[in-house]
This record gives structure tokens, sequence and C-alpha cells, in this order.
């Protein structure tokens, strides 16, 4: 598999919840696939918040819409109750603010509590509106164009 | 232990209070070394109070600085500051959590779950730093130690009268004495933690 196919596999299988085929595509990853995959994620997060929080996530869109924000986070906290370990919700906080316009709220977070506050971002997201997950290579589409985006600095031609 | 236990329903003892006003004012006025050495005197059986003293003292200055209902544009202005201050040298410093303590005492006080308990204090007194106005005078210090101590009083008396363990008063008495104590937040503002309004608090609290 091409390194580009191993990426867009692996978020296809984070898309559609196939957890243990996305832990065994890990382990071929080298060790730069894992910022890579990271990326992947972040750009998937970005394109289903913007369903819920406008365009421009991760392209210079900012501030958010706070109570918005306020709303998202109840929902989240509501759907996390009694989980355990209790979900990190300040840090998917962290990452949505972050792709609107307050980048530097995910400084201070290690690449593993990012990658899980955006999985948590995305999974709710996911099971919230059904026609996303019904539709993976929609959502892995657009995921890669932004990530295009960020890489070049523009839309591919 | 029953000695203790009735001390912590009465206002503070003298010393704590002395001690803990002169530990503030060497923070406040970045007195390192003093901060460090008072902080040290500070024993382990004192640290209920010292952690009221020092949520009191913060909500004060959150409340009188950003106002009881901050605006959230204002709080991301003070984490992006609070970030910028203190991120690179102190590469712990998770900004979004101090913004969180704010919060947590404006309305979401669910919060308090989530940013671990050691690290609270130090949030609180980065936040205090960034807000406070480094040209107090002992006056206007002594003036903020005052309204926090009041806050405190209440606040225990509140706990103990919600607690099973506590005799069941009469409702004209509880009345009596919530029209009291309200006098007392005027000049300061009611530094009450506003336990009704705010219901999510309770949500989170038991989860």
């Amino acid at each position: 598999m091409t390194p580009d196919a191993l990426h867009r596999t692996h978020l296809t299988a984070l898309v559609t919840g196939e957890v243990e085929t996305a832990s065994k595509l890990r382990q071929q990853f080298q060790a730069r696939d894992h910022g890579i995959a990271a990326e992947h994620l972040r750009a998937a997060v970005a394109v289903v918040l913007e369903y819920r929080f406008g365009p421009g996530a991760g392209l210079g869109a900012g501030p958010i819409d706070y109570e918005r924000l306020g709303a998202f986070m109840t929902e989240l906290r509501q759907a996390g109750r009694g989980a355990v370990p209790p979900p990190d919700h300040l840090a998917v906080e962290a990452v949505t603010r972050a792709l609107y316009g307050e980048p530097h709220l995910t400084e201070p977070l290690s690449e593993q509590r990012r990658n899980q506050a955006h999985y948590a971002a995305l999974a709710y997201e996911l099971r919230r509106h059904e026609w996303l997950s019904a539709n993976p290579e929609h959502l892995v589409h657009y995921a890669r164009k932004r990530m295009t985006t960020w890489i070049l600095g523009r839309p591919e031609e | 232990m029953t000695n203790e236990a009735d001390m912590e329903s009465d206002m503070a003892p003298a010393e704590n209070s002395a001690l803990f006003r002169a530990h503030a004012t060497a923070r406040l006025t970045g007195d390192t070394v003093e901060t460090e050495r008072l902080a040290a005197a500070i024993g382990d059986e004192q640290c209920m109070h010292h952690l009221l003293f020092t949520l009191t003292l913060f909500s004060q200055f959150v409340f009188e600085e950003l106002g009881y209902e901050p605006d959230p544009a204002d709080l991301a202005a003070l984490t992006k500051r609070l970030h910028d201050k203190h991120y690179p040298p102190e590469n712990q410093f998770e900004a979004l959590r101090a913004e969180a303590m704010a919060r947590a005492v404006t309305g979401e006080s669910g919060l308090l779950n989530e940013i671990p308990h050691t690290e609270q204090a130090a949030y609180m007194w980065a936040v205090i730093d960034e807000l406070a106005d480094k040209t107090m005078t002992e006056a206007e210090l002594a003036e903020r130690f005052q309204l926090a101590e009041e806050a405190r009083a209440e606040m225990l008396s509140e706990a103990f009268e919600s607690t099973a363990l506590s005799p069941r008063r009469p409702k004209a008495a509880q009345a009596d004495e919530a029209a009291e104590s309200s006098g007392v937040g005027e000049t300061g503002g009611p530094v009450q933690y506003a336990p009704e309004q705010h219901a999510p608090a309770q949500e989170g609290a038991d989860a």
C-alpha cells in the first residue's frame, strides 16, 4: 500500500468506526506517519465541525460562536457522563476553538491528547449526523482536500 | 477532632488569616522569596482554609475584572495573554485550564471536576496575577482580603447548613439569615458561588 493509500484507508477506518482495522494499519506506520495521520484526523474534524460552526475551520475563520460552542460542549458532557476514565472535555474545547482562530489552545497538549480530543469530536459528530457516517468517502475526500490546502496554502488544481 | 470540627464552622482563626493575607500580599507584589517562605509556613492542617481563602480571593478578582457573566471574548483574550506569558517557559501551562477556573466561579462550576485538583491553585494565582492591579495600596488589598474572608465564612456556614448532619431549622430562621448575609456582599458583590441559578454544577458533581 502506498503511504497515500495507507492514510486514506486509515482515516476511512476511523470514520467508519473500524477501530481494529485502524489499529492494524497503524502497525504499518513509519515514524513520520503518526504525524501525518494526526493531520488527516484534524482535517476530518475541521470538515465535520463546519456543519456546526460555519465554514473556514482551520482556514482562518474565527472567533467561534461561543454560544454554539457552549451548546456543543453541553451535549458532549451529557453524552460522556459516567464514562471511565472521564473524557477530557476541555481538550475537545481546545481543539475546537483551535480550528477557529485560537491555535495556541492546543500547543500545550501532547499529540496523544490532541488525537484523543479530535477523535472524540469526530466520533460524536458522526453519531449525530448519520448521513456523514453513511458516506465516509465524502468526508475523507473533503478532509484530504483540506489537508492539501494546509500543506500547499491553496486548494489543489 | 471535635475541636477542629468546631473551629471549621467558625470564622478562621486570626493567625490563619494573617498568614494567608501576608502570603497573598507577597504573591501580589511579586516578592517571590517571601511568597515561598510564607507558603512553606502554611501547614497541612490549614490547607482547607487556605484553599477557600484563595478560591474566594480569586472569585473577587474575576467578578471585579470580568463580571459575574464574563464575555467569552474577554475570557479568550485573557487566555491568550496567559498562554503567551506562561507557555514557553513553564511548558505544562494550559491556559484553557486557567480560563476554566474563571468560568468555574462564574456559573460553570462543573469545570472544577475537569481541572486537576493539584493544579487549581496555580491556575488561580496565574489569573489573579494577570488581573490584579499591581499598584494596589495596602488598604485596597486589605479590603479584598476582608471580602474574601467574609465570602469564605458565608460559604462554610452554607455548606454546613446544607449537610444532613446539621439539625433542621425552621424556614423562617433560614430566610432571616439569608437576608442578613446578603447585606455583606453588597459592597463587593454576592460571593455565593451562585448555587441555585446555575444548575449545571449539580449535574456534573455526581457524574
